[in-house]
């Protein structure tokens, strides 16, 4: 599968700065896509392909703190680079705070801009990646059965068959059945290797003890 | 014995006596015969009463008819007196008061007439009143000078009408009025409408000192310096072609001081012949230094005044871009980000082995236009922050709004203030300084901006609006702050009254001073539904803007 291109969205009031950036940008050959506010960016679909978000941090309407935190909440979060004229302190404080790549004042250094643009763009790549592992290992989970989720849960915390098999109150035999469908099924390469999977997925043992 | 007596004294009377019986003439003295300078008694008493009178009294009614008038009241009552005009043999006419008793004799009307020559008190009555009101004008000139001061006429105007008021007063006299430079040794042309325009020049910037003329000179000692012939005097020395060029000879120079006692400048008194003054001259001096020194105080008072008026506007505009001071931070580096960011791809692009030279010319195509951009901003600023003297020109009122508009756009950004605005197109202009009118209304947007402070971000709503009314030109900056009480609104002006926490609590004392000084208003009002208005109005000009 060959991924699309990743883009830079710039979202920025001011047409000549927006027009620089799509230079720059176009320099490492990327693309661009440019809104004018924070408003009109909200309205268009999500990019589809990594990107990285490039926000004045003051504009009209909407600011690009705001559109921080929206973003954040929404359904697809992106790495954000704030470009201001004058900012504060606070300001960067609370933009770093709040996940940004990088905070610069304009006028700045091309080469910073590339490389955050650049390390946007790969911690987007990343999560896209993780997210897409995690869409995958989780369907393969919604394809296990109870039971099977309960052996998945138990092995992953450490359990011994022996003590599985007690905890379930069935035989060590049919736990190993249990155990290789599970590995099987989550294409899983080790105990390591499904623990890991337990942990993005955030599975824990579910308390269906039963007293000895 | 008393007959012979009688005799004696009608003969030797002073006052013109006739006697005459029934409208005829039967006797006079000799005083009668010189007064009306006839050739002897006899021709006298040969004449007709109507001859010794012109046809026409003063009042208008012919000589006889009044006559008539005279002589009844003189029989009904005995005696009466009237004054008259009589003429003599050689036709000039005379005043007289005529005294008239009827004397009952044998049936017969006797009048017994005794004219006494008035001439003398008559002149002397004319005299007087001539005098009283020439007084009064030269009282009045004095009020009219003094008027002029105090509604403002320039100082050469006052000056030039006080020199032509004294100069008014006395026959051949030319006058001058010379003021003391600021650092107190040079002469300055005051106002001299009658001197030579050669005389004039020569002296105005000439220094002063202990024989420098009689006004330089005056002006050094600090007292009247009178000199009678300018061709001998020897503080004419140095200027001496210069009189005789300008054909003065006599010069009297008397110095103008501050009611503190310093010197100002000098009153001269020119004659064209050689001469020394008289007392009436000395009291025309004393008036016209005494006005002259209260003009040109004025005139100093009120251009300091004007001085420390324009610097304390000049501090409150750097103070108000002072609070801009970071939105124009961020205006003068949008441009400058985008200038330095693509002048450095250039520079990447350049390095390169094969040059894309339509790219590289539509990059510095941005780079120039930004940098328009930023020297446009940076001009616009710097016409606030620089100082200058106010200057009136014609204005349009909402193009005025819009610099402003234009300069706070960015403060409203960051204060999350909406900026709308209602200007009225084809505005009659209004006379003002453009400077200190965008001082005004920057000030009343800013405070505006401030008082909204605590409004809700999607209620901060300031309205910039520009009517014509009434023959004046208003503009109104409303707001949705926390409002003014009516009753309050007149304390905002006053100065150092303030509500911000860093605020002088000069900004709407000096744009009412500067409002007011192009003749305008401006006040306060209740926002109905929350907040304030401050509106200004300026008289419409009925000259159009080039």
């Amino acid at each position: 599968m060959t991924e699309k291109p990743p883009v830079v969205i710039v979202v920025d009031d001011d047409v000549s700065f927006r027009n620089f950036l799509s230079r720059l940008v176009s320099t490492i050959g990327l693309k661009t896509v440019p809104f004018e506010s924070a408003e009109a960016f909200l309205a268009a679909p999500p990019p589809d392909s990594a990107a990285c978000l490039v926000l004045d941090v003051q504009m009209p309407g909407l600011s690009g703190l705001d559109l921080q935190r929206r973003v954040a909440h929404g359904s697809r979060p992106l790495p954000i680079i704030f470009t201001t004229g004058h900012g504060d302190i606070p300001m960067t404080v609370e933009a770093m705070k709040a996940g940004a790549v990088g905070f610069f004042s304009k006028p700045f250094r091309n080469q910073d801009m590339i490389d955050a643009i650049k390390e946007g763009i790969a911690r987007d790549r990343e999560m896209r990646q993780q997210l897409d592992e995690l869409a995958e290992i989780q369907a393969r989970y919604d394809s296990l059965t109870s039971r099977e989720r309960e052996v998945f849960a138990l092995v992953t915390e450490g359990s011994l068959n022996k003590q599985i098999a007690h905890q379930l109150g069935t035989s060590e035999r049919t736990i190993k059945a249990h155990r290789s469908q599970v590995v099987l099924k989550m294409k899983a390469d080790s105990v390591a290797d499904l623990v890991r999977m337990a942990d993005r997925l955030k599975i824990r043992p579910q308390i269906t003890q039963k007293s000895a | 014995m008393i007959g012979a007596n009688l005799q004696l004294v009608f003969e030797r009377s002073p006052d013109a006596i006739l006697l005459l019986d029934d409208g005829v003439l039967i006797d006079c003295n000799q005083a009668a015969v010189d007064m009306l300078r006839a050739a002897g008694k006899e021709e006298l008493l040969s004449l007709s009463p109507s001859d010794l009178s012109p046809p026409i009294q003063l009042d208008g009614t012919p000589s006889w008819i009044r006559a008539q008038r005279m002589n009844a009241v003189a029989v009904e009552r005995g005696s009466h007196r009237f004054e008259w005009v009589a003429s003599r043999r050689d036709g000039s006419e005379f005043p007289v008061e005529v005294s008239l008793t009827a004397i009952p004799f044998q049936e017969r009307k006797i009048l017994y007439v005794v004219w006494r020559d008035i001439s003398r008190r008559k002149e002397a009555e004319q005299e007087l009143w001539k005098a009283h009101r020439a007084e009064d004008e030269f009282r009045a000139g004095q009020g009219h000078v003094l008027e002029m001061i105090a509604k403002g006429a320039t100082l050469s105007d006052v000056l030039a009408s006080l020199v032509t008021l004294i100069e008014a007063q006395s026959e051949g006299m030319v006058c001058s009025v010379l003021q003391l430079s600021e650092d107190g040794k040079h002469i300055r042309h005051g106002a001299a409408p009658n001197l030579p325009e050669i005389y004039v020049q020569a002296v105005n910037g000439a220094p002063i000192g202990p024989k420098n003329g009689s006004c330089g000179t005056a002006m050094y000692r600090g007292q009247p310096v009178i000199v009678t012939d300018m061709l001998t005097d020897p503080l004419w020395e140095d200027y001496r072609e210069l009189a005789k060029l300008s054909g003065l000879r006599a010069c009297w120079s008397t110095p103008i001081f501050t009611g503190k006692g310093k010197v100002l400048g000098s009153f001269a008194m020119y004659y064209r012949q050689p001469q020394a003054p008289t007392g009436s001259e000395a009291r025309l001096t004393e008036v016209a230094t005494h006005i002259a020194g209260i003009a040109i105080e004025h005139e100093r008072a009120q251009n300091e005044l004007q001085h420390t008026r324009s610097e304390l506007a000049h501090v409150a505009r750097v103070t108000t871009m002072g609070e801009l001071a970071a939105s124009i931070a961020h205006e003068v580096n949008q441009p400058l980000g985008a200038i330095v960011g693509n002048a450095d791809i250039c520079l990447n692009w350049l390095q390169q082995d094969e040059v894309d030279l339509n790219q590289v010319a539509e990059a510095l195509r941005d780079i120039a236009a930004d940098g328009h951009r930023a020297s446009q901003i940076i001009s616009r600023i710097r016409s606030l922050v620089k100082k200058h003297v106010p200057e009136k020109s014609l204005l349009n009122l909402s193009d005025v709004a819009r610099d402003v508009i234009g300069l706070v756009g960015h403060e409203a950004q960051r204060k999350q203030v909406a900026i709308s605005s209602q200007l009225g197109d084809s505005l009659p202009a209004v006379e003002a300084d453009r400077v200190q009118l965008q001082q005004v209304l920057l000030n009343l947007v800013m405070n505006g901006m401030e008082a909204m402070h605590e409004t809700d971000a999607n209620k901060r709503q300031l309205t910039l609006q520009t009517v014509m009314s009434n023959g004046s030109v208003l503009a109104a900056v409303s707001d949705r702050g926390m409002g003014i009480e009516s009753a309050k609104a007149e304390q905002l002006f006053k100065p150092f009254h303030t509500t911000k926490a860093n605020g002088m609590g000069m900004g709407l004392a000096i744009s009412r001073s500067i409002i007011e000084s192009f003749g305008g208003k401006l006040w306060a009002e209740a926002n109905a539904g929350g907040g304030a208005i401050f509106t200004f109005s300026l008289p419409a000009s009925s000259q159009e803007i080039q």
